[in-house]
């Protein structure tokens, strides 16, 4: 019997190894091949060892040897000019390739921050991909029970196909900047509103989107977005369009009524934003601008009493917050935390007490949406008598303390001009320290102008400019619906 | 030694930056700019900052054809939100102008390599870690709570600024110019001020301000000294208050400045007290797709030598450093759109210390999403009559009008996205019995004109 013991015990090891690791895609990394740059071959070895440990997480187990490995992940460093790029290709055994990308930096203090960026983004093509490995399981923190969706929880999931349009708009013509669900038909067919830069049109989405209403404001009048929210209670959303005519928000509030657009009121000096927080409830929210602020007072609720419209529950705010930029949602105990987005964009987790607990340093959100008010307090340095004011994107915070946010990739700070070319959706969790990534979208090569999540289906549905407008051109946009679950 | 190696690994790749510190990954660098470039064809632009002087000259002013560009380049180092490294710079070039030279505004003749890059602006910005203290130390923009009518330029100087709830404030000094071979800081010009303004509720605001301009006997320095010294030695306190406030549609921004102090005439050294002001009133109302705008600017003059009771403002190498920006002028006033080309009838609000009386009034509109337009017209006086008046050579006397002209502008542009403009101007003025017979032989001056297309593009 005590022969048998050691090897009992070996055993049993050898299974909560295996049971531990059961789940995870195992991952071997290669050294990678070098090119420019001095000491190639410690290069190539520091290369495998940071893309290692980097692409190692819950998913990817990376293992020391390609034997024991189900992909076989491969790059090449190339060093010319002073600028890098990293290039990885992942491969199943049998030679198949199911994830390929590539990052590059203007000089080699981006390499570090490049490599992660790599790994996270084969980490996603990888895990949407399977490999021969075996099948993600779900995580606790990201399953759903039915009932968990109408309590605000976001059904995300690690499957094969996350990230991958479920259904996609034909090429619409022009550059819209705003999109907000109305209401389901009895058919089934889901009514949109679209905002462009000076209108809104309603689209009903079957097996296209097909138009069926359209308002046009004056030239002046910018549209800065559209939101939809129930007050009157009716079962059908109205739409709150914020509208700035270049001196003062003179937004409008729309119906549908059959086939047709209704204006319900006009003239309201608010901005207009749905924003999800910690219960999970999407909630329409308000703020004012003044005469020297842009964002003047506190943000609060809308409501609807007596055919007026009245805000209510102002919500307390750390500073630099305004209407577009922020959101809340409660740690593990309980205690409520504050999400904002930076004018760079970096992500910001903040205390009641005020204290930032947490920054990211990659950049998320991002809108080329802007509005610009006359300052000539700055003309001297500002080149015009404008200030440009950039809004954001939505922050959306599902009731199990998820947060989905869309990154738009491009370039943020070469002048006022913002162009972003790229965009993926991303869910992060708190994990007490820090925002962790816990689900994210294929890349997709479009500026993500706007989105919402659709709790009753658990569908993302996203606007992407597909073809900016030019000189003579109008441009193009399209709307995709993505399961997320 | 294996990690030895990996030490030395990271080193070459990564650099030894980053090794050195993890902000200097975390700075964000951002740049803006701007490219405007101006087609004239004009009796009354030359190609200088300057004020509109027909005295003594033909009557028939020459039509000058010329084009004219300024690049302007701003590059921001962005540590975090707490520290900032601002910069701006100008090019500034005639089209034709010279080559192979060190010179502002030139650079447009054939070959072109000229050194021409000018600094306006290089500060550092940063905020204080206690007391929400914001501070901007360096040669930095700056304009008063006035329309800019005091000063409103670039000045070398520290300006720190704070907000305690609706009440904003700043306390700044500037050295606007110090001695050029007498010991450093015995003879400088400065400039001290103070700035609060008051959120009494979304539509209202309210302010007040002292401003210090402190010019000892400045006999030397670079701009001033001259020969002669174009301007008396002052130390000049300015009060003001201001308010801004919408009703309805309508946005109002009234001010008041009140001047004291002491001036010491050129030439004959004879002190005086100040005793000027100056005041103003904006108004600007949306009308269907447009705004409609007025003016109105009166600021004090002085009939005897000395101005002692003139609206004193800051003046540099160029005159006053104010820009036209409520009333959209191009003539009367000075472009607020003026590059190497600045010229204007009332130059600066002192206008050799013969005041301004001034109105206006405009419409801008916006036809389509890509098509935009405005017109004005403006109406200026002297506010006094004084020796700087020119004289009627037909009479050998002055005028006894102090009436300049009406100017008539309009423009029309084409936005080919928010960035990229295209813009015709045009601008007449019919001038006053001011410059009656002030042209060569006792003539009246042809009235002037300017044309320009321009071109924009802002990033």
């Amino acid at each position: 019997m005590k022969k048998l013991i050691i090897p009992i015990i070996l055993l049993l090891f050898t299974l909560l190894a295996a049971i531990s690791h059961a789940g995870q895609i195992r991952a071997y990394v290669a050294e990678f091949k070098v090119s420019g740059g001095e000491q190639p071959a410690d290069t190539a070895q520091l290369l495998k060892e940071l893309l290692s440990s980097r692409l190692s997480g819950d998913s990817i187990l990376v293992v020391d040897s390609a034997s024991e490995a189900d992909i076989l992940v491969s790059g090449r460093y190339t060093l010319a000019g002073g600028q890098f790029s990293l290039d990885s290709v992942a491969r199943e055994k049998g030679g198949k390739v199911i994830a390929r990308d590539f990052v590059e930096g203007e000089n080699q203090g981006e390499l570090l921050r490049g490599v992660g960026r790599l790994a996270a983004r084969l980490a996603a093509q990888i895990t949407a991909n399977g490999g021969n490995g075996p099948v993600l399981p779900k995580t606790a923190d990201r399953q759903a029970s039915p009932g968990s969706r109408e309590s605000g929880a976001l059904p995300l999931e690690s499957t094969a196909t996350q990230g991958v349009p479920g259904w996609r708009s034909q090429r619409l013509s022009g550059n819209y900047r705003g999109i907000a669900r109305v209401s389901r038909l009895p058919g089934g067919e889901r009514e949109l509103i679209l905002a462009g830069s000076h209108g809104i049109k309603l689209f009903r989405q079957g097996k296209e989107l097909r138009q069926v209403a359209e308002v046009s404001f004056r030239p002046d009048e910018d549209v800065l977005g559209v939101e939809s929210a129930d007050l009157d209670g009716d079962g059908r959303p109205e739409a709150y369009v914020t509208i700035f005519n270049g001196d003062a928000l003179v937004s409008q509030v729309w119906g549908v009524k059959g086939d047709s657009l209704v204006r319900l009121a006009e003239r309201l000096p608010y901005y207009f934003r749905t924003i999800a927080m910690e219960d999970g409830s999407e909630r329409l929210h308000a703020q004012e601008m003044s005469l020297k602020s842009d964002f003047f007072g506190g943000v609060r609720e809308v409501s609807l009493n007596n055919g007026s419209y009245v805000l209510t529950n102002t919500l307390k705010l750390p500073k630099g917050a305004n209407i577009y930029n922020f959101s809340r949602f409660r740690d593990s105990e309980g205690r409520l935390l504050f999400l904002l987005l930076d004018e760079d964009g970096h992500l910001r987790v903040i205390g009641e007490d005020g204290n930032e607990l947490w920054q990211s340093r990659e950049r998320y959100g991002g809108s080329e949406l802007f509005f610009k008010r006359v300052d000539l307090s700055d003309t001297k340095f500002g080149s015009d008598q404008f200030r440009w004011i950039f809004l954001q994107q939505r922050i959306f915070v599902s009731g199990d303390g998820t947060i989905l946010i869309p990154q738009n990739s491009g370039a943020w700070n070469t002048g006022r001009s913002r162009s972003f070319d790229s965009n993926r959706m991303i869910a992060l969790r708190w994990n007490g320290s820090a925002l962790e990534k816990s689900w994210q979208s294929k890349e997709r090569d479009n500026y993500l102008a706007d989105y919402f999540y659709d709790r009753t289906s658990g569908e993302m549905v996203t606007l992407e400019i597909v073809k900016r407008e030019g000189m003579f051109d109008k441009g193009a946009s399209v709307v995709s619906v993505t399961r997320a679950h | 030694m294996r990690g030895f190696r990996s030490a030395a690994a990271i080193a070459a790749a990564c650099g030894l930056a980053v090794l050195a510190s993890t902000p200097v990954m975390a700075m964000e660098n951002e740049f803006h700019g701007a490219y405007r470039m101006k087609a004239f064809a004009t009796n009354f632009d030359d190609g200088t900052v300057s004020q509109y002087d027909p005295a003594g000259e033909e009557k028939s002013a020459p039509t000058n054809n010329y084009v004219e560009q300024r690049v302007r380049l701003k590059y921001t180092a962005k540590l975090n939100d707490d520290f900032k490294l601002k910069t701006d710079f100008k090019i500034d070039s005639r089209w034709g102008s010279g080559a192979y030279d060190t010179k502002r505004k030139q650079g447009g003749e054939i070959g072109s390599d000229t050194v021409n890059l000018e600094t306006r602006a290089a500060y550092f910005d940063f905020n204080l870690p206690v007391g929400g203290v914001n501070m901007k130390v360096g040669i930095q923009p700056w304009s008063d709570a006035y329309d800019g009518i005091f000063v409103d330029t670039q000045m070398a100087g520290a300006l720190a600024s704070t907000s305690a709830g609706d009440l904003a404030l700043s306390l700044g000094w500037f050295r606007l110019d110090d001695a050029a071979s007498t010991a450093f800081g015995h003879d400088p010009r400065d400039l001290f001020v103070l700035d609060g303004s008051y959120t009494v509720n979304k539509e209202l605001n309210v302010g007040a301000s002292y401003y210090l301009l402190r010019d000892q006997i400045t006999r030397d320095t670079k701009y001033l000294a001259g020969d002669p010294r174009t301007i008396p030695t002052e130390t000049v306190h300015t009060l003001g208050v201001n308010s801004t406030a919408k009703l309805g549609v309508t946005t109002l921004n009234g001010y008041f400045l009140y001047q004291f102090g002491d001036l010491t005439e050129l030439g004959s050294g004879k002190e005086h007290n100040i005793s000027a002001f100056a005041g103003g009133l904006n108004a600007r109302a949306k009308l269907n797709s447009g705004t409609i705008k007025g003016s109105f600017l009166y600021a004090s003059g002085d009939k005897d030598s000395g101005g002692s009771k003139a609206f004193r403002d800051v003046q540099d190498l160029d005159g006053g450093t104010e820009s036209d920006y409520s009333s959209d002028m191009r003539m009367l006033r000075k472009d607020q759109f003026a590059g190497a080309s600045g010229k204007a009838i009332i130059a600066s609000i002192n206008n050799r210390d013969q005041g301004v009386i001034f109105a206006s009034a405009g419409y801008d509109t916006t036809l389509s999403d890509k098509v935009f337009a405005g017109a004005n017209v403006g109406f200026a006086l002297v506010a006094e009559e004084n020796a700087n008046k020119p004289v009627n050579l037909s009479t050998g006397t002055r005028n006894s009008s102090n009436y300049l002209g009406t100017e008539l502008n309009a423009a029309i542009g084409y936005k080919f996205n928010p960035n990229v403009t295209a813009t015709l101007r045009g601008a007449y003025t019919v001038l006053g019995d001011y410059y009656k017979g002030v042209a060569a032989g006792g003539e009246t001056p042809n009235n002037p004109y300017s044309t320009s297309l321009m071109l924009v593009y802002t990033f």
